[in-house]
């Protein structure tokens, strides 16, 4: 089994093998996720980290068979040993809303504005189970107060635009745990938000996990909400998963450089001044993805190995960590991101400037240089 | 749009949300390392590949331009005039004369081309005043707003409660029926929509930045408006446009129709529609061809407005099933 | 909210009461009542034209001409026409004819509109969207008066021989001397009704529904519509009660500002079909210049634009909660 460790006995229930997903487009294939694998233990919380890009909401919306009708999807997802990939979208709705819960990224969209938040969390709880109106709004108000709703009896009576958004995103999740699902998954939960709305947005999942016992998956940008809440992670870059481990091997043993790129992109109050390094460079484009490392173009240890194969996940020195660089070994002797990365200077631009994304369409071809054009 | 009234600015609600067009092609990449080629596009150039790509409106485009060609210059072109008094009268269509003659003496298909001309000039013209009109008093509401911005707003509220329609046949009755006064009538209501349009479009882009950067560099406000602010709103401008033309041509035909547009001793193709069905039992071709000549110069010019519109802001990409 | 409704009524009150000083001085300086008269032959005494002239009270100035109108306005007298009938009796039946024709038309243009347009959201790019939204813009094309004409010539006839019996007429709003119960009546008048409705609710749906369809989707890509598919529930539960529910509200808004196409519409429909309604009053009116004929038929029209317009404000405020502080 690839990944991360499972600390209990049980079976994981979340299983996920060799996910693919693609978009056909005008402009050609968009190869959003090109495998990637992991698995999720009862009652754990495992965090998805990338950037924009990196497939890490296409994944989570193909598990819950929310994707557009043209995505073409391969590989596994076995929930309870059952096959979601190979489900019917009826099949899928049944166990939506009732076992696999999922929290969207934007509260001030995610509900509907045209009827009160009652009855939008009531209809999750009937869609799923034969209750009557009256005691649907009681268990309603009852998971407002769960999630920290104050004054919930008369507030479930509101509509969505008389909550602010963190107050929304809190709705958001009592709809989302209101039939005890074996697994909530959480996108970008706290990205549109202030940080210190976040916090209580991240109490409210804490809130959700403990009431529910379910299992989480917390799909973020922001590596400090992941060190807070996360048992194990993911890191995923340009569609596939590059380094996945306990939360603690991930951040003070990081084997992957784009790992080592993100920590050291982090500005820390908890640390002496240092420079920040950077990752130059931005994430490939999905379409017509070569074969070859997809770091490589931006890695300081890429060498010409890394312009050939992709590397395969490599086992690390603990278990259930593991890495996809062909040189992860050489990551071992180094203690701080400054080691690998260039620092930003201060006065001045470095040799190497910063460049924005271009658009996509019009991409120059990524040959390493005095290579022959191929692929 | 619900025809023959105004052409309505708000119907284009979800289908034209243009963003900031200034936006800066990002061209040649610096500091790449390795030679790169990477071909600059310009704005326009997007624009009028995605036009061009749009095969519907290409084609409609093509039947437009023929037709409207055809129109203009087709009275001249055939062989009789369209007040030519022949020496036959009541005859059916022969190869001599395609539409036959009618009740007193005239080429039928000379009328017909008379008819398009007229009401295919009243639609340009109506369509090219409505539109500078309406560009320039929308600049002028929406960059110094006052007085021009009031009247503006009061004004276009005036025709809200009123059918338009009406408006038209009240004016058209006092001014007569010449096709010039007519397109003036008309084309005298037509620019308030578009007014609305790049006013709107005008007062959202006035705040941005690179509009107080040209101030502050001196820019006049003429060079504001004309260099920065309008071509912005030139993608609404063009869409409206065409619709225009479109709904003039139904409007003007409406009239005519009614006896109160176009009359004798000119024609129009809508004063056709009505003398084709007075003799629908004996001539219905005098019926059909006009109305289709209308009907098919409203299409094409609504494709090729919705090509223009697709060009300008395309939505969505198109995925294949 | 309330607030907002009653501002916008006073101010289309104002505006109504500004176009009516508009046209009346528009049709009293440009129009001469007397000019059909005035220009027989053999001409007309100048005595018998000075004398009619007189009657129709053309002899006094024009802004107490329109005092006196305005206040007949206030009491809901429409004045004399030029022949010296009261305006209000010709309005009142004709009215009710035309009514008859734009609610039925609006209510057909919806359903068919609402219809369309969700059909073709949920099947976007399929056949049948394209040909909704070909034969949708054909209608946006077509002329309303080649529409109602061809409907006229054509569709009753073969129609009528289908059944074998005539149910569908082409002339006038009813039959005249109509006798039989409120059923049989009612059977008339919608027989009556048919064509014309048809003719004029095919290019006002067409308009709307791209409007409908545009809506639709925009809704079924929003966040809400994935939650509730989120949630478990059925696509046809998230189309009705999340998607449509949604796209119904911008909808309001355009029927809202359509209606006066619709009252012009009518008056086109109208003469093909030979109604003796609002439409041929309008126009007999402009022939002969009729002040008060023009101006009873502007208000009245206007008024109901207006009423139109306020339910369709207190509409969109029960269908958008957002609207209601």
């Amino acid at each position: 089994m690839i990944g991360a460790t499972t600390s209990t006995n049980t079976d994981p229930v979340l299983e996920v093998e060799d996910l693919t997903v693609s978009f056909p487009t005008d402009d050609g294939l968009v190869e959003a996720v090109r495998g990637v694998s992991w698995s999720l233990g009862p009652g754990r919380v495992l965090g998805i980290v990338g950037e924009s890009g990196s497939g890490k909401s296409v994944s989570a919306n193909a598990l819950m068979g929310l994707l557009p009708k043209n995505a073409r999807i391969s590989g596994q997802a076995r929930f309870n040993g059952d096959e979601l990939l190979a489900m019917s979208d009826k099949e899928l709705a049944t166990l939506r809303g009732s076992r696999l819960a999922m929290i969207f990224q934007d509260p001030m969209t995610s509900l509907n504005p045209v009827y009160r938040i009652g009855w939008q969390i009531s209809e999750a709880i009937r869609l799923h189970d034969d209750v009557t109106k009256a005691e649907a709004r009681d268990r309603s108000i009852e998971l407002l107060r769960t999630v920290g709703i104050p004054n919930a009896e008369e507030r479930v009576d509101n509509y969505p635009h008389e909550f602010s958004g963190g107050m929304r995103q809190r709705v958001v999740i009592a709809i989302g745990m209101a039939n005890n699902p074996d697994v909530i998954i959480a996108d970008e939960p706290t990205t549109a938000l202030d940080v210190t709305v976040q916090a209580q947005v991240l109490d409210a999942l804490k809130a959700a996990r403990d009431a529910t016992g379910a299992a989480m998956i917390l799909i973020t940008h922001d590596l400090g909400v992941v060190a807070g809440s996360a048992d194990d992670v993911v890191v995923m870059y340009a569609g596939t998963g590059v380094e996945i481990g306990s939360v603690d091997d991930i951040y003070y043993e990081p084997r992957h450089p784009y790992t080592l790129g993100l920590l050291g992109s982090l500005p820390r109050m908890d640390q002496k001044s240092r420079r920040l390094t950077p990752i130059k460079g931005s994430p490939p484009s999905m379409i017509g993805i070569g074969v070859k490392c997809q770091f490589a173009p931006r890695c300081p240890l890429a060498t010409d190995i890394c312009w050939q194969e992709e590397p395969p996940l490599y086992p690390t020195d603990t278990e259930g960590h593991v890495s996809a660089c062909h040189h992860w070994e050489s990551l071992r002797e180094v203690t701080d991101p400054s080691q690998v990365f260039t620092p930003v200077e201060i006065d001045g631009g470095s040799e190497d400037e910063v460049v924005a994304a271009p658009d996509p369409s019009i991409r120059p071809d990524d040959e390493p240089p005095g290579e022959e054009a191929s692929s | 749009m619900t025809q023959p009234g105004m052409p309505s600015d708000r119907h284009d609600g979800p289908d034209t949300t243009l963003e900031d067009r200034d936006a800066p092609d990002p061209g040649v990449q610096p500091g790449m390392g390795h030679d790169v080629a990477v071909r600059t596009r310009s704005q326009r150039q997007l624009i009028l590949r995605r036009f061009l790509q749009h095969r519907l409106a290409m084609v409609s485009l093509v039947l437009l331009l023929l037709l409207v060609a055809g129109s203009l210059i087709g009275g001249t072109l055939w062989r009789y005039d369209y007040a030519e008094q022949l020496p036959a009268f009541n005859e059916p269509p022969t190869w001599e004369h395609p539409m036959g003659i009618d009740d007193i003496g005239r080429d039928l298909f000379a009328k017909v081309l008379r008819g398009a001309q007229r009401s295919v000039q009243v639609a340009l013209l109506v369509a090219f005043l409505s539109t500078t009109v309406g560009t320039i008093v929308g600049a002028i509401a929406g960059y110094y707003r006052g007085i021009v911005d009031s009247i503006l707003m009061r004004i276009t509220d005036l025709f809200l409660v009123i059918p338009s329609l009406a408006v038209f046949l009240l004016l058209a009755r006092i001014v007569g029926g010449g096709w010039f006064q007519l397109a003036l009538i008309i084309a005298a209501f037509f620019w308030m929509p578009l007014a609305r349009i790049v006013r709107a479009e005008v007062l959202s882009l006035r705040e941005k930045e690179y509009i107080e950067a040209a101030r502050a560099l001196g820019a006049s406000d003429l060079r504001i408006i004309g260099r920065h602010l309008l071509p912005n709103a030139i993608g609404s401008i063009i869409v409206n446009a065409t619709i225009v033309v479109a709904v003039a041509i139904l409007t003007e035909t409406a009239l005519s129709y009614l006896g109160l547009g176009i009359a004798a001793p000119d024609t129009s193709l809508g004063l056709l529609v009505s003398e084709g069905q007075s003799a629908f039992k004996t001539r219905p071709h005098l019926f059909y061809w006009p109305g289709f000549l209308i009907i098919t110069i409203a299409l094409t010019v609504n494709f090729v407005g919705d090509g223009l519109r697709d060009a300008f802001d395309p939505r969505q990409k198109r995925v294949r099933q | 909210m309330l607030g907002f409704v009653v501002r916008r009524l006073i101010v289309s009150i104002i505006v109504l009461f500004v176009a009516s000083v508009l046209i009346y001085f528009t049709v009293t300086s440009f129009g001469d009542p007397l000019g059909e008269l005035r220009s027989r032959n053999p001409p007309v005494p100048e005595h018998v034209i000075e004398a009619r002239r007189v009657a129709i009270g053309l002899d006094k100035p024009a802004h107490e001409r329109y005092l006196t109108w305005a206040s007949g306005v206030v009491r809901m007298d429409f004045g004399d026409t030029l022949q010296g009938q009261p305006v209000n009796e010709l309005l009142w039946r004709r009215l009710q004819r035309t009514m008859r024709m734009v609610i039925a038309s609006v209510v057909l243009s919806l359903v068919l509109a609402v219809g369309v347009g969700v059909l073709s959201a949920t099947r976007q790019y399929s056949k049948t969207d394209y040909f909704f939204t070909f034969s949708g813009f054909l209608f946006l094309s077509m002329p309303v008066f080649w529409l109602a004409a061809l409907l006229k010539e054509f569709a009753a006839i073969r129609v009528n021989q289908l059944v074998g019996r005539r149910i569908i007429y082409t002339t006038g709003s009813e039959s005249p001397r109509l006798t039989g119960d409120f059923w049989d009546r009612m059977a008339n008048y919608a027989g009556h009704l048919v064509l014309p409705t048809i003719a004029l609710a095919l290019i006002s749906y067409a308009a709307w529904s791209r409007y409908q369809r545009s809506s639709m989707l925009d809704v079924m890509e929003s966040d809400y519509v994935k939650l509730a598919r989120a949630k478990g529930a059925s696509r046809k539960r998230v189309v009705f009660r999340h998607g449509l529910r949604n796209a119904l509200i911008p909808l309001t808004t355009v029927v809202a500002i359509d209606f006066g196409a619709v009252f012009g519409g009518a008056i086109i429909t109208e003469q093909v079909f030979g109604w003796s309604a609002m439409g041929n009053l309008l126009i007999q009116g402009l022939r002969d210049y009729d002040v008060n004929v023009v101006l009873a038929w502007m208000m009245v029209t206007g008024v109901l634009v207006i009423v139109f317009n306020l339910i369709a404000d207190l509409l969109y405020g029960v269908l958008d909660p957002r609207i209601r502080q």
